[in-house]
């Protein structure tokens, strides 16, 4: 890791539910423009780590740092602000406002952070060819296939300009062609756009898109290991 | 941005939005539509009062006029109406003028209501016209008028004639509008029970229809939450959605509730018989406003509550706390009540007992505890229904259903209350009323069929000759308001036994007394035999047997009214029916507010049902992909509302038979007749029907395609 371009940073995070504890002092880094693969069985803690580093979720102790601001202590407004404008989000499903149609599921994030309609949906618009999602602009999410919601996901995560964009299982309910596809899109307009990533997933193939990987077991990072 | 958006995402969803918005809209306007008409009760009692006004004038009320006038006012009666009949005379060139005539009918001119000079026209003149002696020179206008159907008529006397008629005083103004509806002690704490029972299950039925695709709501603001919405953003966006479908509704129950108005009038009769003029079924401006104001902001408030927990997290429902068990303390104020009702029973019984204010408040507070406790015992009470079906069940069906109701109580409780609250009233005003009725039937007299009693009050022999026949029973005044007659004579003509009493001061008035009594003048203290010098005593009562046609005795009230103008007359038939009238109230409002309070229950299971429904079309769909039959989704659906309703309405009934049973003396307890609980019945098995229309969509909802919606 150099700490020159490290973007966010959790330090000792611990995070329980009840009695139940999901992280038990867990450190991790992100760079720059980096995509990293959070690997671990199912319950070992992984999305609760993704949701803590992504202010979703406040951890019991510990700190998270992003771009030297401490998420863990901003109040409310300020972690959905940033949500909106320095992260994105990609998850498994459940990500789409099912009432509103594609082109206004993307510019959601534009409408949110006060652009006006015309404008935000004109960037929708632009993102959707790059995303192989011409055509569908005016569908709703019920009459997408589960590859085309997710790209969607990509396309909405991205289009505020995040610096970090964060994917909790994203190809957990498809099949490995589409599952491939949506890697190679997200991963490629990241790339393209210097976004970092944070993947969490429990497949090998998808954390080989990642420049990094690092494993996690029972609330700890077990493994942290270079690509090759 | 939040308000276009909000409305963006309320109506973008397709017909799904639109069926869900509709549905609150309809929910909404129905609720205000009765809320408004709830609204209408006291002014219509308020305008019905200030329309009285000039039929209570007296020689004590205010001058309005700088001459005096004669004046006798007759509550008389045609086939069963009151018909109301008024000899004025002027004494000066500008006598008071009551409202709906220009003047004062001068002598032998008469003004009549349009309903009266209707009457007039289809009967024969004996009957009812001669009560009225002079010309007919217009008629009376709304403004003179209790109801557009009323029968009055305004008869210009000679002073001279009505100087000598006994009864007539000499005015100097018309009672005036304005005096306020003063309800006292328990009729007051009636009144507000009875509002709170009306206004409670529309409230609860305007939040449950708030609640409709509240969980798809929840995982929509959570989604929006993920993408960077602030708390306030998410708060604004629900708040436009709902309110736009609220003040959708608001706006169709308002126009609902002025399309309604002439319909419902027609049926609003105050104890008279004849329907309300329209123009006085209005809601009070300000409370109008506020119903109009307070609805909307209700159905956002409720919807801003469920929210909360999507506020939260923007992981929505997935991080969804359990709900937290109904516990024990939610039976406190059911039991305090009905404890508070048994103590200050127990203390008014006491012959030594001294009035305290702790007693009022008790007495007061306590039923409005049993009221509160019902409603937050229902949860506990579904809670534990839930528990022991799980425990009971056999079949997968029963268990989801169990486990449905015992995982969240609260909404199936909302579900059933209104219908289990209005079993409670039921059932107390039912048990009330067949307690008073058994006392009224102990003090029944009647009149043998075709007798008119004629009451004379002191009027001479001689004006009453027309009416003497030889089977007619004459009873006369007799000292200390005793009234004399030869109780044979009286047998012939009733059924009252022998002797009479010499006194009513007994535990036990015979029911004698019934039949000389004149409301709000006169009612006997005794009786004695007539003397050698009674046919010098003035005349009480004549009591004229006819052959028992309508004709034959609307004759004899005609001749009576001509003999003696203050004469009240009273037929056997009015007679029986007025022990019944006393209990007008139970018969007329009850069946209504029930109605009213089961509608708005209904609707609440209805929209309760379809709400559960619309909210697990997706497991339901996927269970029925998995080869769980139609007809089992539908009992899963059945059992849940089904068994809480009927265990809660029960519950309400067994509670209003226990409270009533504790204030009811021994002697006059008892149960209604079977037609009550039938009814009551009938109306349990309407609400589940009501609430089983919803069934149907079943299928619609868990065909294949469901599966994989969203």
């Amino acid at each position: 890791m150099s700490g020159d371009t490290r973007l966010l940073t959790g330090r000792g995070l611990h995070k329980s539910f009840g009695p139940t504890p999901a992280l038990r002092g867990m450190d991790l880094g992100v760079d720059a423009g980096e995509v990293l693969a959070v690997m671990g069985p199912s319950g070992s803690g992984k999305s609760t780590l993704l949701h803590c580093l992504a202010g979703i979720l406040t951890p019991d102790a510990g700190e998270v740092t992003f771009d030297g601001r401490r998420v863990d202590l901003m109040p409310d407004r300020e972690r959905s602000r940033l949500r909106r404008s320095e992260f994105g989000f990609v998850f498994q499903f459940g990500q789409l406002v099912p009432e509103l149609p594609v082109l206004e599921n993307v510019a959601l994030p534009l409408l949110l952070g006060g652009r006006g309609r015309r404008v935000a949906v004109a960037a929708a618009f632009e993102w959707l060819p790059r995303l192989g999602l011409d055509g569908l602009g005016h569908r709703l999410p019920g009459e997408l296939s589960g590859g085309q919601g997710q790209r969607v996901a990509i396309a909405r995560a991205l289009i505020a300009g995040p610096r970090l964009v964060f994917a909790d299982e994203p190809t957990g309910s498809l099949d490995s062609v589409a599952a491939d596809d949506v890697m190679e899109l997200l991963v490629t307009a990241a790339k393209a756009e210097r976004v970092g990533v944070v993947v969490v997933t429990h497949e090998p193939r998808v954390a080989a898109y990642a420049d990094r990987r690092v494993t996690v077991r029972d609330g700890r990072v077990v493994q942290p290991a270079a690509v090759p | 941005m939040s308000i276009p958006l909000g409305i963006r995402i309320a109506f973008a969803g397709g017909r799904e939005s639109l069926a869900r918005n509709a549905l609150m809209a309809t929910g909404v306007a129905v609720g205000v539509l009765l809320l408004l008409f709830t609204l209408t009760a006291m002014p219509v009692l308020q305008r019905h009062i200030d329309r009285l006004a000039w039929h209570r004038t007296t020689a004590l009320s205010p001058p309005t006029a700088p001459d005096p006038a004669l004046w006798l006012a007759i509550t008389d009666r045609y086939a069963g109406r009151d018909v109301i009949r008024v000899h004025v005379a002027a004494l000066g060139p500008r006598p008071p003028v009551p409202p709906g005539v220009d003047r004062l009918p001068g002598p032998g001119e008469v003004v009549v209501s349009p309903a009266l000079a209707e009457l007039m026209r289809a009967v024969p003149d004996d009957q009812l016209r001669d009560r009225f002696p002079g010309q007919v020179i217009g008629t009376i206008g709304p403004d003179g008028l209790i109801a557009p159907a009323e029968l009055v008529g305004i008869v210009g006397r000679t002073p001279e004639e009505l100087r000598d008629t006994d009864g007539a005083v000499e005015i100097r103004g018309i009672e005036q509008p304005g005096k306020r509806i003063s309800l006292y002690g328990f009729y007051r704490f009636l009144i507000s029970l009875v509002a709170v029972l009306i206004v409670g299950p529309v409230v609860v039925f305007v939040a449950m229809v708030t609640r409709v695709g509240a969980a798809r709501r929840e995982r929509r603001f959570s989604a929006i939450r993920l993408a960077g919405a602030t708390r306030l953003q998410t708060a604004a966006l629900a708040a436009t959605e709902t309110a736009a479908a609220a003040i959708a509704g608001t706006v169709l129950g308002w126009l609902g509730f002025l399309a309604a108005r002439p319909a419902v009038a027609s049926h609003v009769t105050l104890g008279h018989g004849i329907p309300i003029f329209v123009e006085d079924l209005t809601a009070p401006m300000r409370q109008l406003v506020l119903v109009l104001v307070a609805v909307p902001v209700l159905a956002v408030a409720t919807t801003l509550v469920a929210l909360h927990r999507v506020q939260l997290s923007p992981l929505g429902a997935g991080a969804r706390a359990r709900r937290r068990s109904p516990q024990d303390w939610r039976l406190v104020p059911l039991v305090a009540g009905i404890v508070g009702v048994w103590w200050s029973e127990k203390v008014q019984s006491d012959p030594g007992y001294v009035d305290s204010t702790l007693l009022r408040w008790v007495g007061n507070l306590s039923p409005l505890s049993i009221l509160v406790g019902l409603a937050l015992a229902g949860p506990l009470v579904c809670f534990w229904i839930g528990r022991v079906l799980a425990r009971s069940s056999g079949r997968p069906t029963t268990l989801i259903a169990a486990r449905r109701i015992a995982a969240d109580p609260d909404t199936t409780s909302y579900a059933v209350s209104g219908v289990a609250l209005a079993m409670f009233v039921a059932t107390t005003l039912g048990l009330i009323a067949a307690a008073e009725r058994r006392i009224g039937d102990d003090r029944r007299a009647s009149l043998d069929r075709g007798v008119v009693a004629v009451h004379a009050l002191g009027a001479t022999e001689a004006a009453l000759a027309p009416l003497m026949s030889s089977d007619a029973v004459v009873a006369r005044s007799g000292p200390g308001q005793l009234v004399a007659v030869r109780c044979a004579d009286l047998a012939r003509v009733s059924n009252v036994t022998c002797p009479l009493p010499v006194s009513l001061d007994g535990p036990d008035p015979r029911p004698a007394t019934e039949l000389f009594v004149v409301p709000n003048l006169y009612g006997p203290a005794g009786f004695i035999e007539p003397g050698p010098k009674a046919a010098s005593q003035p005349v009480q009562t004549v009591f004229v047997p006819t052959d028992g046609t309508r004709a034959a005795e609307e004759r004899v009230r005609t001749l009576a009214a001509i003999a003696v103008p203050s004469a009240r007359t009273e037929t056997d038939r009015e007679l029986r029916a007025r022990t019944t009238e006393e209990f007008a109230w139970v018969d007329g409002v009850l069946p209504p507010a029930m109605a009213f309070v089961l509608l708005v229950a209904a609707c609440s299971l209805t929209v309760a049902t379809v709400s559960g429904l619309m909210e697990r079309r997706r497991p339901f769909a996927l269970l029925r992909a998995s080869g769980v039959r139609l007809g089992e989704l539908r009992r899963i659906m059945l059992l849940e509302t089904g068994l809480p309703l009927v265990i809660t309405a029960l519950g309400g009934m067994a509670t209003a038979t226990l409270v009533t049973y504790m204030i009811t003396p021994g002697e006059e307890w008892g149960l209604p007749d079977a037609s009550f609980f039938a009814g009551l019945g009938l109306a349990m098995v309407a609400a589940l029907a009501v609430s089983s229309l919803a069934l149907p969509l079943m299928d619609v909802a868990t065909r294949h395609d469901s599966a994989r919606f969203e």
